[in-house]
């Protein structure tokens, strides 16, 4: 019991410790790929130190609600961190991992990042929230269905730890076409959720294309700091929820030493690929037009959709 | 459970709490100030004592009471189970914020507001406890009439009308229902109905429940009979919409619930009607999340919203009806969610018009497009309806967040059901979603242009003070809002008790879920956390200081933000085909203009229908007493040959 909290405890500490260097390293592997040398996988970290020492501006027309935003985001998404099953499906922390409930710690993050978008009364700010919103729209039907697939393939309910332990213990069984289609059903959801290409450019402060970072573009300091961070820990966090839901094979069900070990092998392994995955998809596609994204969207919908309803008809 | 009231008999106390209200109506109906603030006073004692009916329940109190009136059609009772007693007491709180509100609300009302609150506050108490079949018809139609009587705004009489027509087309499908359950009943007792359908037959059965479910549907703005929805709530005077809304559909939810799931009983209802139902309240909720997106008065952007919430709720009742023969556990899911947030929704709904009616009164303005800035002038209001924002949008840990959950938990397990229809239930899920988002995109968009940004009129930028008993009774419902969300499972499990004395069955809906999930660790966890954060935070750099927002370079004025029609733009484009809105541009403003399909292609045509053959029939009114003596003897030929032909 008490070492299963610990190790809990620890792979929570390593998602949100690690979550700037996914960052960092997603940045640096396209940087190579696009065949520049590109910043050190540490940047991040320097940035977000840089931040959080100086001083914090506010918009004079922002509300107090505008300062409590970041820490709303950042707990949010700690919390969440502890909550993901990483490296342990385990049932202390992890049983009040419940999936819908992650969907709607999601729509808090971005309904938070949405007001504050208008709290400046800025334009970028308004145009920000209300792209954010049109995608969140179309992406939350999908995320939901996609889910729902896991929760109702593996009759383990909506625990996060339950489907990890349920998929990963019954080895190939449960390999179909409902998890494939919902496993990249959700990957496209994670693009779009975390302001990739092709939905958003995270690089970009071109006002055209600019969707996430319109809206934290009013804070600073460690306001900034604490957005930035947030939003490393959500990419982090569905990273985790891919490699341990959609492919758990490999994730420690007990706290045998041996088994965690294979486990923190086999799940940094995992994430190293999705990073790569990431910056393959980033390098290789271009920021599509803001109208244009529906379609995506919407097709990830029906992949989504064709997932569950698999389940039902097969 | 302390039970020391254990067998006191309330009769007294209920006829109280029935009569002080009745009374009240007499001293409203007098001019002069002092008249109206004793009846005003009398409704909220009447409220008060409504309130304490869930705690004196609980304590044991016996809560019947029968009035002692002469009549054919059989005794006036009334009786408060576990159920009534919540939502008595909960729309109770509700009923007595929204007359605190109203006394120092801005709005303007007819001379008779006070005596007519009374006379709602009766009919509505009456209805949720009502033991006899007559006494719930009397009560419902005094419901609506007083409801049809407060929306009086001096000015445009077509919304009330509607809202009239509408509701009496309700009325009358529900008195039908009523009457072919009592004619199979052969009593007008309502605890001795119960599961008639055996007696009624599948197809009368479900003949009813459809009647009743399109009845009350009418009240909750099912389509297409909505129509009257929005412009009622829109120019009803504020407090109208608010009990309408709020209180009324509690009244309309709770009654549905009875006559279809204890009265007829769900077994009687064929599963292709439950399922039709459920897809007419789907389409429902989705109509009403799209459509509060467009809407730039904010009373209307509630008045879509209350249509969604309120398809959400006849969507799971339906769901309850539909899983109730194959998965019983599941059925008791939905049903607990469906009551759950009929309830949640009273509440919040009751906060933001509150809220909105509070703008309104401090700024002078109406359109979305002239508020803004209102959080940096009134922090307290804003607070208020931030809550109540987040409520609607369902963030956790808030209430409606706990019910939402439980819908999105009843349709997970349906795998169990071993039916064709089953295929639905994906599409209901991704519903839930869009519908969620949609309303979310709605909220953050009415929240972000009345109270964030800039002002973008003189009456926003300067706004008066809210008085304190409006803001009091504002953050009552908003510590309601979050306290029923932490308290969700307690709530819910009293809600299961009285839903399962009055079904006869043993409802458990905790072995439905498949999850678990508790919003008092999530509130705390989240809270908690953020508190840690700002404490680590607070090692780094202190200092903060506020400059303009930044406008590249030059002075940004009032105009230079986003509108909320430029907001919404984006869903709308991607929901063109559904919405058929047409925009057009001159002298450089954008004006979208949109036109309700449901009143374009059935109500106009049908009303248009009726016009001309009433033109028609009207040649046949000649004046002349010949003609008029011809058309007698017609109809008396026509009428003897008819027997002769008979026989």
């Amino acid at each position: 019991m008490l070492t299963e909290i610990a190790v809990e405890i620890v792979q929570a500490l390593m998602l949100i410790v690690a979550a700037p260097l996914l960052a960092g390293i997603v940045s640096k592997t396209k940087a190579r790929m696009q065949g520049r040398s590109g910043a050190s996988i540490l940047q991040p970290y320097r940035d977000l130190r840089r931040l959080m020492s100086k001083d914090s501006v506010y918009s004079r027309s922002g509300s107090w609600f505008m300062r409590v935003i970041p820490f709303l985001c950042l707990a949010s998404m700690v919390v969440l961190a502890c909550l993901t099953p990483f490296i342990l499906t385990g049932t202390v922390l992890g049983d009040y991992g419940d999936l819908i409930m992650v969907v709607y710690m999601f729509s808090m993050f971005r309904f938070c990042m949405v007001l504050g978008g208008l709290e400046g009364g800025s334009v970028f700010g308004g145009m920000g929230s209300s792209r954010e919103m049109m995608m969140s729209v179309l992406i939350e039907p999908s995320l939901l269905l996609s889910i729902s697939t896991l929760a109702v393939l593996t009759d383990a309910g909506t625990s996060m730890s339950g489907i990890s332990y349920a998929i990963s213990s019954s080895g190939l069984a449960m390999v179909g076409p409902a998890l494939i289609l919902a496993s990249i059903s959700f990957m496209v959801t994670m693009l779009a959720e975390n302001a990739r290409v092709p939905f958003d450019n995270p690089a970009t402060h071109l006002e055209l294309t600019m969707v996430h970072e319109a809206m934290v573009l009013e804070y600073s300091g460690r306001g900034l700091a604490m957005m930035e961070l947030g939003s490393m820990i959500r990419l982090m966090v569905f990273s985790a929820m891919l490699s341990s839901m959609f492919l758990p094979w490999g994730i420690s069900h007990d706290t045998e030493p041996l088994s965690l070990l294979v486990s923190v092998v086999v799940t940094v392994a995992k994430i190293l690929a999705i990073s790569i995955g990431l910056a393959a998809v980033e390098s290789a596609m271009t920021k599509s037009r803001l109208f244009k994204t529906p379609n995506l969207l919407t097709i990830s919908f029906a992949l989504s959709l064709l997932a569950l309803i698999t389940l039902y008809i097969l | 459970m302390l039970s020391i009231l254990d067998g006191v008999p309330g009769e007294a106390y209920l006829a109280a709490a029935v009569l002080i209200p009745i009374i009240g109506i007499i001293p409203g109906l007098l001019s002069g100030k002092g008249a109206r603030s004793a009846s005003v006073a009398m409704c909220a004692i009447g409220c008060v004592l409504g309130i304490l009916i869930l705690p004196l329940h609980a304590l044991g109190m016996e809560m019947t009471a029968e009035f002692p009136l002469p009549s054919f059609w059989g005794r006036y009772t009334i009786s408060f189970g576990t159920l009534e007693s919540v939502f008595a007491s909960i729309s109770s709180i509700v009923f007595l914020m929204t007359v605190l509100h109203q006394r120092h609300s801005g709005s303007v009302f007819a001379e008779r507001y006070p005596a007519m609150l009374c006379a709602l506050y009766a009919a509505c108490l009456l209805c949720i406890g009502s033991g006899t079949s007559i006494l719930l018809l009397v009560s419902w139609e005094a419901v609506s009439m007083v409801t049809f009587l407060m929306a009086d705004n001096g000015d445009d009489e077509t919304p009330r009308w509607r809202f009239f027509t509408v509701t009496h087309m309700g009325g009358m499908m529900i008195i039908g229902a009523f009457a072919y359950m009592w004619y199979v009943a052969g009593t007008s007792d309502l605890s001795q109905w119960n599961g008639l359908w055996e007696s009624m037959g599948p197809v009368g059965s479900s003949a009813v429940i459809l009647l009743l479910f399109i009845g009350f549907g009418t009240k909750l703005g099912t389509i297409p009979f909505h129509a009257w929805m929005p412009d009622m709530y829109g120019k009803s005077p504020t407090h109208t919409t608010v009990l309408l809304t709020t209180v009324c559909s509690n009244v309309a939810v709770l009654i549905l619930f009875k006559s279809v799931l204890v009265f007829v009983g769900a077994d009687g209802c064929g599963q292709p009607v439950a399922l039709g139902l459920c897809v007419i309240s789907a389409i429902t909720a989705l109509w009403g999340a799209l459509l509060s997106l467009i809407q730039t008065d904010t009373k209307r952007i509630l008045s879509y919203s209350s249509m969604e919430n309120m398809g959400l709720v006849t969507m799971f009742l339906a769901l309850t009806v539909f899983f109730h023969k194959d998965v019983p556990a599941l059925a008791a899911v939905s049903l607990i969610a469906a009551l759950f947030h009929t309830l949640n929704h009273s509440v919040f709904k009751a906060l933001m018009l509150m809220s909105v009616d509070t703008v309104e009164g401090c700024t002078g303005e109406r359109s979305i497009d002239r508020y803004g800035g209102i959080a940096k002038t009134l922090p307290v209001l804003s607070s208020l309806a931030l809550i109540g924002v987040m409520t609607m949008s369902s963030i956790p840990p808030m209430s409606s967040f706990a019910s939402e959950w439980m819908m999105l938990q009843s349709l997970l397990g349906t795998d169990a059901i071993d039916t064709a229809f089953r295929v639905v239930m994906p599409l209901l899920i991704a519903l839930m979603g869009l519908c969620g988002m949609v309303v979310a995109t709605s909220y953050a968009r009415m929240y972000g242009f009345i109270f964030l940004g800039r002002p973008r009129s003189e009456g926003a930028a300067n706004p008066k003070t809210p008085g304190r008993l409006s803001l009091g009774s504002m953050a009552v419902l908003a510590a309601m809002c979050i306290g029923m969300g932490l308290a969700a499972f307690p709530i819910m499990d009293s809600l299961e008790a009285g839903a399962s004395s009055l079904i006869g069955i043993d409802l458990d809906y905790r072995s439905g879920l498949s999850g678990n999930m508790d919003p008092l660790v999530i509130g705390l966890t989240v809270v908690g956390t953020a508190a840690l954060i700002y404490g680590i935070t607070r090692i780094f750099s202190k200092r903060t200081r506020e400059e303009d927002t930044w406008g590249c370079g030059g002075d940004l004025d009032e105009r230079m933000q986003y509108s909320s029609e430029g907001f919404s733009q984006p869903i709308v484009r991607v929901f063109h085909p559904v919405l058929g809105d047409r925009s057009t541009l001159s002298s450089g403003r954008l004006y979208t203009e949109f036109t309700e399909p449901f009143v374009k292609y059935i109500y106009k045509p049908v009303g248009d229908a009726f016009s001309y053959v009433s033109v028609k029939v009207r040649l046949l009114q000649t004046g002349n007493i010949q003609h008029y003596l011809g058309y007698i003897l017609i109809a008396l030929v026509a009428v003897l040959l008819a027997v002769r032909l008979s026989c």
